[in-house]
């Protein structure tokens, strides 16, 4: 490289190292295109707390940059004798440099890492940087990747106060919100999203986790709704309702306040007509016969397990999935034809016969219903052995109540939907006869 | 189908007959610049780089073509004798996902020995984790495709024995979900290409009973779009690399004539570049050899007798597979 040129990426190397000190205020970077130098100023642009590169210098930048990195500082001395011989301020500012431009180079985030052990580099200043990455790239795994890692021996800390999680949490959240709404079906933000949630379960600490869901499954419940299209938001929702069902009273108590609608309406509007009269509820009464009102609806099982049932627990997973799916139901008739939201629908379907299977003692299995084996009372070896069952059982099944009222439902849907002119409904009857197995009986 | 379908359209005056000769052309020339800002921006996946080329040459038979003795030379240059794994590149760090593509290139030169078989046993088995599932270095980001890598890796070294299998396989189950797919953890999202990588893990594995099939087989067909191409993930565009992740698994689950073969062929066709040869994600896009690869197989997959045969589980020519005695299964129905 000429002289004049590579004093002038020096140049470049120094003005993104300055804007850089301010890295805890920065909110974005990106190249912003622009053919060539007109002005003959400098390509690094500040404005508004945004790190912007002029794009004509890139390749040439990021060549140098690159290049001096593996040359010094990447390909091994001829033995082990790697005892930082080096600058390490340069090697930051190169590696700044390569890795906002390609951020793909997971050897390049390693260095880091290693830097980080060596408290070469701070925590907290490399969260940032990760930070400014995905500002730009919001579908990199590798910066996600690089703020699980750093995040991990932080969260590992028993002693951390409520406040200091919530704010990690906060800006987990904040970020993850960004990068979803900058690329749609980000698998990446969501997959990070799932593994925080996850993680707080783990954590010894005082830090109200069944709150932080309450706003996901908000926060999801909204999203789905605004962002039709995006299947990934709805796996997340699909998450947060699992998660919601295990709620403890107190929890689902606040969860309930915290809707602008009644559970228990939105269910009774549904399966009220089908219901005997001296099992018609008051609505404004929390205490429901969730006994009762199961066994009304699922009617006597024959199941061979002697656990006990938790009725208030199944009803209201019933209760968020009846929800759900009145929602689909409305997002399905304003956006047509939208494979994500009948694919949605799918999962409410799945899991309501899920829950119906279990009461009867049943299991799916490559196509027909089989005896489900109690892993936990496991009382009667002999009866397990006949694992195929009769379809007797399986008219059980489909004659109770409740199964008649949501297989009506559906029926309904599909029609309406079908004469509306939305070419998923004649999908959606297929999946449920061929591969939710209800050919029988649709 | 339906007016508002995320898709393409194909034009009139796309390519419609395969054009060998020039997609040969372009990989041959392909990273000759080695100053080049596009090679040096890919140097960090260099070695799957070569992987997807020379795969691509051997299925056209032109793999004469490619710089035998250098590329050997190169990946012997790039294992790390600490660790035993191999990186994609000079200077970069040894990972799962290149140490694959080494060892799938040398088993297609018939020259493992070319490396040291034991220290890629030492580091693929070195990663496995108590829940059975694989880290992709040494820094722990966990992800079904490294469980892929290593159960395939170790397959094609004949040392499967050196991981616990059992084990690995668990992992790779509890990524499944509720529609017969997998994800890239427990809880994620079903994706096509993570699917090929755990319908993969089973099918060297031969457990290929524990899928799901008809669930999933129902699914990835769902990913056929009106203009014949396949997509990855529900209402996405198509890509031509779908072509070879939901048709491999399809072909392992036996039921590759669920889907629009005819369509299908004329999607992948159009994407190839009439110009510069090569293939690309989607009509008109540029080219590059990952693409041309899973062209090239996806044909070979629909019976395509001008390219070699291709095994669905390794991406790589049914003949070496034959030759290393593998027997990954394919559904029975």
């Amino acid at each position: 490289m000429e002289e004049d040129k590579l004093a002038f990426v020096e140049k470049i190397i120094k003005d993104v190292q300055n804007v850089l000190t301010k890295l805890s205020e920065l909110y974005a970077f990106d190249v912003v295109p622009m053919d060539n130098n007109y002005q003959n100023k400098s390509p690094v642009l500040y404005l508004e707390n945004c790190l912007g590169l002029e794009s004509w210098c890139v390749k040439h930048v990021y060549m140098y940059c690159y290049s001096e990195l593996m040359d010094k500082y990447c390909i091994k001395p001829n033995r082990k004798s790697r005892k930082i011989p080096f600058s390490c301020e340069r090697l930051i500012k190169l590696l700044n440099v390569t890795l906002l431009l390609n951020p793909e180079i997971n050897s390049l985030w390693n260095k880091r890492r290693e830097m980080t052990l060596q408290s070469l580099l701070d925590r907290t200043g490399e969260l940032h940087f990760a930070r400014l990455v995905l500002s730009r790239k919001p579908k990199c795994n590798e910066a996600f990747s690089y703020r699980r890692w750093l995040l991990e021996p932080i969260l590992q800390d028993n002693a951390l106060s409520v406040e200091v999680i919530g704010s990690l949490v906060n800006d987990e959240i904040m970020i993850c919100n960004l990068a979803s709404d900058k690329s749609p079906n980000n698998y990446h933000s969501w997959n990070h999203r799932t593994w925080l949630l996850n993680r707080l379960k783990t954590m010894k600490s005082n830090f109200d986790l069944d709150a932080q869901f309450i706003k996901e499954y908000h926060l999801a419940e909204k999203w789905t709704s605004e962002h039709v299209s995006d299947f990934s938001c709805f796996h997340y929702y699909q998450f947060c309702i699992k998660n919601i069902c295990s709620f403890s009273n107190e929890s689902w108590r606040r969860l309930r306040s915290s809707l602008n609608i009644h559970l228990i309406k939105v269910l009774l509007n549904i399966i009220e007509p089908s219901l005997p009269k001296q099992l018609i509820i008051d609505e404004s009464d929390t205490n429901y016969p969730e006994e009762s009102l199961i066994k009304q609806l699922l009617a006597y099982t024959n199941k061979n397990c002697k656990c006990v049932v938790d009725f208030v627990k199944l009803f209201r997973k019933i209760e968020i999935l009846f929800h759900s799916l009145v929602i689909n139901d409305e997002l399905v008739r304003f956006y047509k034809h939208h494979e994500t939201l009948w694919y949605h629908r799918r999962f409410i379907l799945h899991e309501i016969f899920l829950v119906m299977y279990e009461h009867f003692g049943l299991v799916r299995h490559n196509g027909s219903l089989i005896k489900k084996i109690c892993t936990i009372c496991n009382f009667d070896d002999l009866r397990q052995m006949q694992a195929k069952i009769v379809k007797y059982d399986s008219n059980h099944v489909y004659s109770s109540s409740f199964f008649k009222i949501v297989l009506s439902h559906e029926k309904t849907f599909i029609e309406e939907r079908r004469s509306d002119g939305d070419n998923y409904a004649d999908k959606h009857e297929k999946y449920l006869k061929y591969v939710e197995g209800l050919s029988n009986v649709i | 189908m339906s007016f508002k379908t995320k898709d393409v359209t194909l034009s009139e005056d796309r390519p419609k007959a395969l054009l060998l000769q020039k997609h040969s052309d372009y990989l041959a020339s392909y990273g000759l610049n080695k100053e080049d800002y596009e090679f040096c921006m890919t140097e960090y996946l260099r070695m799957s780089g070569i992987y997807w080329s020379l795969t691509a040459m051997e299925l056209m038979a032109q793999s004469s073509r490619m710089p035998k003795d250098d590329i050997i030379s190169f990946i012997a240059s790039c294992q790390d004798s600490e660790s035993g794994g191999i990186s994609a590149s000079h200077g970069h760090d040894p990972h799962m996902l290149y140490t694959l593509s080494a060892v799938q290139v040398l088993a297609m030169y018939d020259k493992l020995d070319a490396i040291d078989v034991e220290g890629v046993v030492r580091y693929v088995s070195s990663l496995q984790q108590e829940d059975g599932s694989f880290f992709g270095d040494i820094w722990g980001e966990v992800d079904t495709r490294f469980s892929f890598c290593a159960v395939m890796c170790l397959s094609l070294l004949h040392r499967l024995d050196a991981i616990d299998v059992n084990k690995a396989i668990d992992f790779v189950l509890s990524c499944m979900n509720f529609d017969g797919g997998f994800g890239s953890k427990p809880g994620s999202e079903s994706h096509a290409g993570l699917i090929y990588c755990c319908v993969g893990t089973l099918s060297i594995c031969k457990r290929m009973d524990a899928l799901k099939a008809d669930e999933l087989a129902w699914w990835l067909c769902e990913r056929q779009l009106p203009s014949g191409g396949l997509n990855g993930r529900p209402e996405k565009l198509p890509d031509l690399c779908y072509s070879w992740w939901v048709m491999s698994s399809l072909s392992m689950l036996n039921r590759i004539d669920w889907v629009d073969k005819k369509n299908l062929e004329q999607y992948i066709l159009a994407c190839q570049d009439a110009e510069t040869g090569g293939f690309s994600d989607r009509p008109g896009d540029i080219t590059d050899p990952f693409h041309t690869l899973f062209g090239l197989a996806g044909l070979s997959l629909l019976g395509n007798t001008t390219i070699k045969r291709v095994n669905p589980t390794y991406c790589m020519p049914q003949e070496t597979i034959d030759r290393l005695k593998l027997e990954p299964q394919i559904l029975q129905i």
